[in-house]
């Protein structure tokens, strides 16, 4: 589906000793502070990882409302007809590349992954097709027994790009790439949330207490309130996020980083 | 209390101003299944693609097209045209419309 670009480095190695490698990207990166909607992180996305040396990626971000709501978030730097392909298949169950994603928190070149099953195979033979030839793989876990979670996948169609002196430098600059387009993810959520919602700050403050397991009686304590006031704010908040009781509200507040 | 509220003014104000660019295009389907939001930008045009599947799994995906042909090869190659006709010809229409300008 794709070639090599044109322009695309000799190797990689050329590309990370070259001055100014690191700062450069960290210019780019650094836009995406002044950034506020997915799509315009797309473009950002694209720059940084031009300027990383690699030819496409893509940020995936996951989160789990509860058992029966998740929600992928894709930012896309590469050609999209592949993920139509990809959820048409609903490979997303078994992407060896994403099943890494979710249990390791180091950078790993996808050569480095192994396939175990024919879907697997499948799966990373449709990647290549569409300019993923070689890949390095980029976690960005969550800590606090969260279920949100990012990767950073970047390609090259240049078969073993990835494999040669300049990848030790590239791993240092992609993780420090994901975790910023993590970061930045999660605060769009935390606004998104904010305002279809109407989170106020004194909800937040209130979360914040069944987060840490305060008993109500505690919570009225320290708010100044009655625990029946307590009690019907809670209410409140479960309706207006959507959750069946106050701990599922708690956790759904933290897992959009509003606590 | 004032830093509080103005935090709380500038959150909301931030939020607003994602959604605010005139140009922005925005399509869905009568129930809610599939949404675009399309954006002109210096390269091409900005397209966010929200899917809410059954068993409540929802796919947000943001991409950016550098010409017409890369987009409408794309908008051909989603079989939920198939179930929104309306909606990708809407779809299609908006998109060039957004190059050509």
């Amino acid at each position: 589906m794709l070639s090599s670009s044109p322009d695309a480095p000799c190797s990689l190695s050329d590309v990370t000793r070259a001055d100014g490698y690191f700062r450069r990207v960290s210019e780019v990166v650094r836009q995406l502070d002044a950034v506020h909607d997915p799509m315009r992180a797309v473009e950002l996305l694209r720059q940084t990882t031009l300027c990383m040396g690699a030819e496409r990626s893509i940020f995936a971000s996951f989160i789990r409302d509860d058992a029966s709501c998740e929600s992928f978030r894709l930012l896309l730097a590469c050609d999209p007809e592949w993920l139509i392909d990809y959820e048409q298949h609903r490979w997303h169950e078994d992407d060896p590349w994403l099943a890494y994603a979710r249990v390791h928190c180091e950078p790993v070149r996808g050569s480095e992954i192994p396939t175990h099953t024919p879907a697997q195979r499948v799966i990373v033979e449709l990647a290549e097709r569409f300019g993923f030839r070689s890949t390095v793989i980029v976690p960005t876990p969550s800590s606090g027994g969260l279920t949100r979670a990012g990767v950073l996948c970047l390609g090259s169609a240049t078969p073993n790009y990835f494999e040669d002196d300049g990848y030790l430098d590239f791993k240092l600059v992609a993780r420090g790439v994901a975790t910023e387009f993590h970061d930045w993810w999660i605060a769009r959520m935390k606004d998104e949330l904010i305002a279809s919602a109407h989170i106020t700050i004194d909800d937040i403050a209130l979360l914040a207490h069944e987060r840490r397991g305060h008993s109500t009686k505690v919570i009225a304590r320290d708010l100044h309130s009655s625990i029946t006031s307590i009690n019907s704010r809670f209410q409140r908040l479960n309706l207006k996020l959507k959750v069946p009781n106050r701990r599922a509200a708690a956790r759904k507040a933290a897992e959009y980083g509003l606590i | 209390m004032p830093d509080r509220l103005n935090n709380k003014k500038r959150n909301l104000d931030r939020v607003r101003s994602a959604v605010s660019d005139p140009r922005t295009v925005t399509t869905a389907s009568a129930d809610g299944i599939v949404s675009f939001r399309l954006s002109p930008c210096a390269g091409g045009i900005l397209v966010m693609r929200t899917q809410a599947h059954t068993r409540g799994r929802r796919l947000v995906q943001s991409v950016q097209f550098s010409d017409d042909a890369s987009f409408l090869r794309w908008c051909d190659t989603d079989r939920l045209k198939f179930d929104y006709p309306l909606l990708y010809a809407n779809l299609r229409r908006s998109g060039c419309a957004l190059f050509e300008s």
